[in-house]
């Protein structure tokens, strides 16, 4: 199975960095016309940095507009990243100290990740308002993150994957090569998903993040009055 | 709350005729090219505004912002959702400009610019008063004015003008207001206001116009001049000027603050019209230029004026364009003015912040200080000043219901109801404190409310311009 | 959505081009039937205090080539008719849509336009 899955691993890694990188390079193109920051702005960069930090944490606006689409969202997005950061174990035999540090709650950051897109979707399909502005990709969008992880949820709490040999092959891939890998269809179909994410990624509102950095409504400080 | 799909459809402002359209420069009527020509258009307003490409490229339809415009939450159409109003012009762009909008449109709902979706467009386009308060509320910060601007240029553009908008830029282009007020009647009407003032007070208050021995230039939205409550509030500019002995002079060619240019997201307009103020800035040979109590004039004033214009000739201590209420303010700081709060015993006031002046600027030199300021003057000048609910003022205020050009009649059905998430915080005031009046500092809010007060059972003449009660309280004549 | 031309209002089988909102297209169109016919399509019964209004309306015009400011009005108002009707309470009761709008639309002028 290793073999057919590299190149579709490989190309979604070429097509998510491109594809960020010409967005980000569009986007930066792209003239600010005019001065239009919602005010009050903090009055540095310095403090734009640290607002626009705390906001990509945090998500300070989302809770002071929707308590409950914060706590989905954040416990989702929280959870998204303890989930990469905890993937990094099969980059090596080894795990870095931060990554170890992590392992062992596996169980509950991947159920916080389902609870939350969960909460997402459920809402998504629950609010009438939500449902108003909902197209097919808002929910694919949920259904695809949340069959992912749910698959990678049974992975992890199975003894069906062999991690020593996954490690191996992560590595080989590293090296552009291919290792063996078993054949495990929930393990395939759980890359497979990932894959398509990434090459979604890019061209999708999933990209919501890195556009939000660059918002003038945002990324503009207070100007100075004399 | 029950959503009631385009229950406001039929809520659509007049048409501005061929000639209207073409004083402008815009196409009089829709030709056959129009879909080509606005989808062209689309296409390069996001490819030169990076606000515009964020609000097309980064909503994640969170819904944060579903309940927070006070159009949808006054109509129940859920078209005034701001993402969905976003929608409208978002589905477009992305059937044009993305892949899976192209390719795969029912997939991503992208959808095509028939006759259907440009009516939608001139409908709900024309149903946002570009107040921003969904911004706020906008994990990515989209700005929904930014998008209902571009929309509206779009129209305008291809012979789908706005009448009310058309008609006023036309009036400023020509007569200098908005009004259309020419030079003898604006005269004339000064005049009237030094007798009244001398009247009322025994002191002589003058009202300059075009007086080139002045320092300062004042520029007022025309409405200052004709309409009631903005009049006292010209009345309590001059004599706060009077008082501390500062000359100043108004203008006839530049004889409106406001900027509809703005509204319809013409840079070009807006351009032409803001430049008429550092003419006249010029020709008078003034040192400080000061706005009176208008929004989008001070949003314009502030944060775009600089850049468009060579504004050096100004006096190095007051190098920016200033607000009337800050002159004001540092001059009872430093105590060259006075107020004595017991003029205004008979009122007790609230304060509603304009979206402009609170969503898109700052006063004086602090953070907050487009929510200190005013509040500062209202409670030395008046001892009974109550706060309505938090989640209605500051920066979460809301729109009177009549900004970005839908000032209109026809609009009227609308605007009362885009009033009510304001109306209800007002009530409560008005019931747990006897709040008698709400005192605003922008033309457009006055008229508004000074329409709508009636609908819900409040007088015309409940709303006051801020320096009217800073005028009242006044202590004029020689006090120090 | 109609253009302007489309709009008509008829006084003594004559048919008299207005704007959408019922404004004259043409002021020398006005006849006194004109605001007649207009107040009785609002269901107002124009009355001599109505009539003073709009007098001083067609005055100021004639003089500036614009309706007169709110205080200007209710300062004439006062030296014809007296102290006490010179406020806007008194020009709301007769005209309740707006003194400037309602009662420039009767005499004939077109609609003041802004932030008023």
């Amino acid at each position: 199975m290793g073999e057919f899955i590299a190149p579709l691993v490989l190309v979604s890694i070429v097509v998510l960095t491109l594809g960020s990188l010409f967005r980000l390079w569009r986007l930066i193109r792209t003239p600010v016309q005019r001065y239009i920051a919602i005010s009050p702005a903090p009055a540095t960069r310095f403090g734009v940095l640290s607002a626009l930090l705390a906001e990509s944490f945090f998500f300070p606006t989302l809770f002071r507009a929707s308590v409950w689409t914060w706590l989905f969202g954040w416990v989702f997005h929280v959870c998204l990243l303890l989930t990469l950061i905890i993937h990094l174990r099969f980059f090596s035999i080894t795990p870095p100290l931060l990554v170890a540090w992590f392992m062992p709650y596996t169980s509950y950051v991947s159920w916080g990740l389902v609870a939350g897109l969960t909460g997402l979707l459920a809402r998504r399909c629950l609010v009438d308002r939500l449902r108003y502005i909902s197209t097919p990709a808002d929910y694919l969008h949920l259904l695809l993150l949340l069959a992912i992880a749910v698959l990678g949820m049974f992975l992890s709490q199975s003894d069906s994957v062999n991690v020593y040999e996954l490690i191996l092959y992560v590595q080989s891939l590293l090296r552009l090569s291919s290792a063996h890998l078993s054949s495990n269809l929930l393990l395939a179909l759980h890359v497979l998903g990932a894959c398509v994410v990434f090459c979604v990624y890019p061209f999708s509102k999933l990209f919501h993040g890195p556009l939000s950095w660059f918002n003038p409504t945002r990324s503009q400080p207070r100007r100075s009055r004399s | 709350m029950i959503l009631k799909p385009d229950a406001m459809a039929h809520s659509k402002p007049h048409l501005a005729s061929a000639e209207q359209q073409e004083t402008l420069g815009f196409a009089p009527t829709l030709s056959d090219n129009w879909h080509s020509e606005a989808i062209e258009l689309l296409g390069e307003k996001v490819s030169e505004s990076r606000a515009l490409r964020v609000a097309m490229d980064a909503c994640m339809k969170c819904g944060a912002c579903t309940d927070k415009c006070h159009y949808f939450l006054g109509t129940d159409d859920p078209n005034n959702m701001p993402v969905a109003r976003q929608d409208l012009m978002r589905s477009v762009y992305q059937r044009h400009y993305t892949f899976t909008g192209k390719y795969l449109p029912w997939l991503v709902g992208a959808k095509e610019l028939d006759e259907d979706m440009l009516d939608r467009w001139y409908t709900y386009f024309h149903q946002c008063s570009q107040c921003r308060r969904c911004s706020v509320y906008c994990p990515v910060g989209i700005d929904t004015s930014e998008v209902s601007m571009a929309g509206r240029d779009i129209l305008a553009s291809i012979g789908m003008g706005q009448k009310y908008v058309n008609q006023i830029i036309g009036k400023v282009n020509s007569k200098g207001n908005n009004l259309g007020l020419p030079g003898p009647a604006l005269a004339d009407t000064l005049l009237g206001l030094e007798e009244d003032v001398l009247e009322e007070t025994g002191l002589p208050v003058r009202f300059p116009l075009d007086d080139s021995s002045a320092e300062l230039l004042l520029v007022a939205p025309s409405a200052d001049f004709f309409a009631e409550p903005h009049v006292d509030g010209l009345i309590g500019y001059a004599k706060v000027l009077h008082q501390a002995g500062i000359s100043w002079t108004l203008s006839t060619h530049a004889s409106e603050a406001a900027n509809f240019g703005l509204f319809v997201g013409s840079e070009p307009h807006t351009k032409t019209m803001a430049s008429r103020i550092r003419d006249a800035a010029l020709q008078l040979g003034v040192k400080r230029l000061v706005f009176g109590e208008c929004g989008h004039a001070w949003r314009v004033a502030q944060n775009f004026l600089p850049d468009w214009v060579d504004l050096d000739f100004l006096d190095a201590a007051y190098p920016r364009p200033q607000h009337i209420a800050e002159v004001t303010h540092e001059l009872w700081k430093t105590g060259r003015i006075q107020f004595d709060p017991s003029k205004n015993a008979e009122r007790t006031v609230t304060f509603h912040d304009s979206c402009n002046v609170a969503r898109a600027t700052t006063l004086g030199n602090t953070r907050n200080g487009h929510f200190t300021v005013p509040r500062d003057l209202l409670k030395a000048s008046c001892d009974n000043f109550v706060e309505m609910s938090r989640a209605t003022t500051h920066q979460s205020t809301f729109c009177c219901g009549g900004g970005g050009g839908l000032l209109t009649d026809e609009l009227l059905e609308l605007r009362i109801k885009g009033a009510t998430p304001r109306m209800n915080a007002l009530a409560q005031v008005v019931k747990e404190h006897q709040v008698t009046h709400m005192v605003a500092m922008c033309a457009i809010c006055k008229s508004q409310f000074s329409t709508v007060f009636p609908e819900f059972d409040l007088s015309f003449d409940a709303v006051l311009s801020l320096h009217q009660v800073l005028g009242d309280a006044l202590v004029m004549g020689s006090v120090r | 959505m109609t253009s302007a031309a489309e709009h008509f209002l008829l006084v003594d089988e004559v048919s008299l081009a207005t704007d959408e909102e019922g404004y004259l297209l043409r002021r020398t169109d006005w006849s006194r039937d004109v605001a007649v016919t207009m107040a009785a399509l609002d269901q107002v019964e124009l009355t001599d205090s109505h009539w003073e209004v709009i007098q001083l309306l067609q005055e100021y015009y004639d003089n500036y080539e614009i309706a007169p400011a709110i205080r200007i009005l209710t300062k004439a108002v006062g030296k014809k008719l007296g102290k006490d009707k010179a406020n806007s309470r008194y020009l709301y009761q007769l005209y309740p849509q707006g003194p400037a709008k309602q009662a420039c639309r009767y005499a004939g002028l077109p609609k003041p336009t802004g932030c008023v």
